[in-house]
């Protein structure tokens, strides 16, 4: 985000920052020159940026301090996508204890094999962000690939803070694509315990 | 009913906390924070200094695992701040204001923090990142919350290094597990299966 002295005058900004914020995703707040940041944005990441970073008043950003934002954001997404993955296996870790379930490891393409109450096993794919048909057609795909030893695979991901309309579209492929089942990560405990093949 | 958690969480600002921002990581203290949320609503009340980047995030996520926000959740804001207010506090009954004292920054929170640690029993505080100002909360917790746990997250960085180092003894892994959902289970000893509708 680039903080201005007008960037907080917008609804819309802010509920995309909040929405970010909620989703996982890392915010990188580039501070306009002599402009004191809002403290709204206190949990982000900052870069200041300093009158000599700009060619003129209003910019634009000199390139060298473009290539230095450029390289602090890639580092920012890696590790943020890295965080979200890892929530989610934590929160499914956590949810399978309830039901005497466990994850078993984590294989290629994060692959979760999971044991059951039963002692079946499943596996399931985190989705970071929003899935799509593309998320369901890969894991399919895959699953077809490993022999599909462990019945129909899952594909796990966090609805907190999808539209209401996607999450609408989301139920439609569950209900629709069998191959694979979609799972919101907050009632995975619950589905695996009554998952059926 | 069940006791209060306390939480004190910031990235720390490369301009007013230079050193703290240079071992803080901006990634390990979102999600801590988010995973701490997830953790404990609904189970242990939630209480802390209303930081307006985070108030409006953890109302989003009460609301999308179905807990009640006012009830779970209880905010102090001081007014030396109140052009700063999240838009959220009007719709909640669960925030607590205190004066602004002359107009003095850290008048003004020092009330604040003596009402919100004298309001409420407390099981634990968790400290996340942050700046010196984590230094001072914890001296005032710690004196009028004597039996209370102090949970620093040291994975976090910040200022929570200088606090781990004058508790001398903490756990290992809240040095190296990022994996905050189980660090907090285990830590806090909330059950898995706890239910949400403690409070």
């Amino acid at each position: 985000m680039l903080d201005t002295p007008s960037y907080f005058d917008s609804k819309w900004t802010r509920d995309e920052l909040v929405r970010a914020l909620t989703m996982g995703i890392l915010v990188l707040r580039l501070v306009w020159p002599k402009h004191q940041p809002n403290r709204s944005t206190d949990i982000a990441e900052t870069i200041y940026l300093e009158p000599d970073d700009l060619a003129g008043p209003d910019g634009p950003i000199r390139d060298c301090k473009a290539n230095q934002i450029v390289l602090f954001v890639e580092s920012l997404r890696t590790r943020s996508i890295a965080a979200r993955y890892l929530s989610i296996i934590g929160r499914l870790r956590a949810d399978l204890l309830k039901f005497d379930g466990e994850i078993e490891g984590i294989g290629t393409h994060h692959a979760v094999s999971i044991r059951l109450p039963d002692d079946r096993r499943i596996c399931a794919y985190p989705i970071t962000g929003v899935p799509t048909a593309k998320n369901l057609n890969e894991i399919a795909d895959n699953a077809i690939s490993h022999g599909q030893q462990n019945g129909v695979p899952v594909l796990l991901y966090d609805h907190i803070g999808i539209h209401s309309g996607w999450s609408k579209h989301l139920e439609w492929l569950d209900d629709n694509i069998k191959t694979v089942r979609m799972m919101k990560i907050t009632e995975a405990g619950w589905s695996l315990a009554a998952y059926e093949d | 009913m069940a006791k209060a958690i306390f939480l004190s969480a910031s990235v720390p600002d490369p301009k007013r906390s230079p050193k703290y921002d240079d071992t803080a990581d901006s990634v390990a203290i979102s999600s801590a924070v988010s995973a701490l949320v997830h953790v404990i609503l609904g189970r242990r009340l939630l209480v802390w200094g209303g930081h307006p980047a985070t108030t409006p995030m953890i109302w989003f996520i009460a609301e999308n695992i179905g807990v009640d926000y006012g009830k779970c959740v209880h905010l102090y804001q001081s007014n030396h701040f109140s052009d700063h207010f999240p838009e959220d506090n009007r719709r909640f009954q669960n925030v607590t204001y205190t004066d602004d004292i002359e107009n003095d920054r850290d008048k003004s929170l020092t009330l604040m923090r003596q009402r919100m640690f004298k309001s409420h029993s407390f099981s634990a505080a968790v400290f996340i990142g942050g700046m010196d100002g984590i230094l001072e909360e914890f001296d005032l917790f710690r004196q009028l919350q004597p039996n209370a746990d102090v949970v620093p997250v040291v994975s976090t960085g910040g200022a929570t290094i200088d606090l781990a180092e004058r508790l001398k003894d903490h756990e290992s892994y809240l040095e190296k597990d990022f994996d905050y959902i189980s660090v907090f289970h285990q830590r806090l000893k909330i059950g898995f299966d706890e239910e949400r509708n403690q409070i």
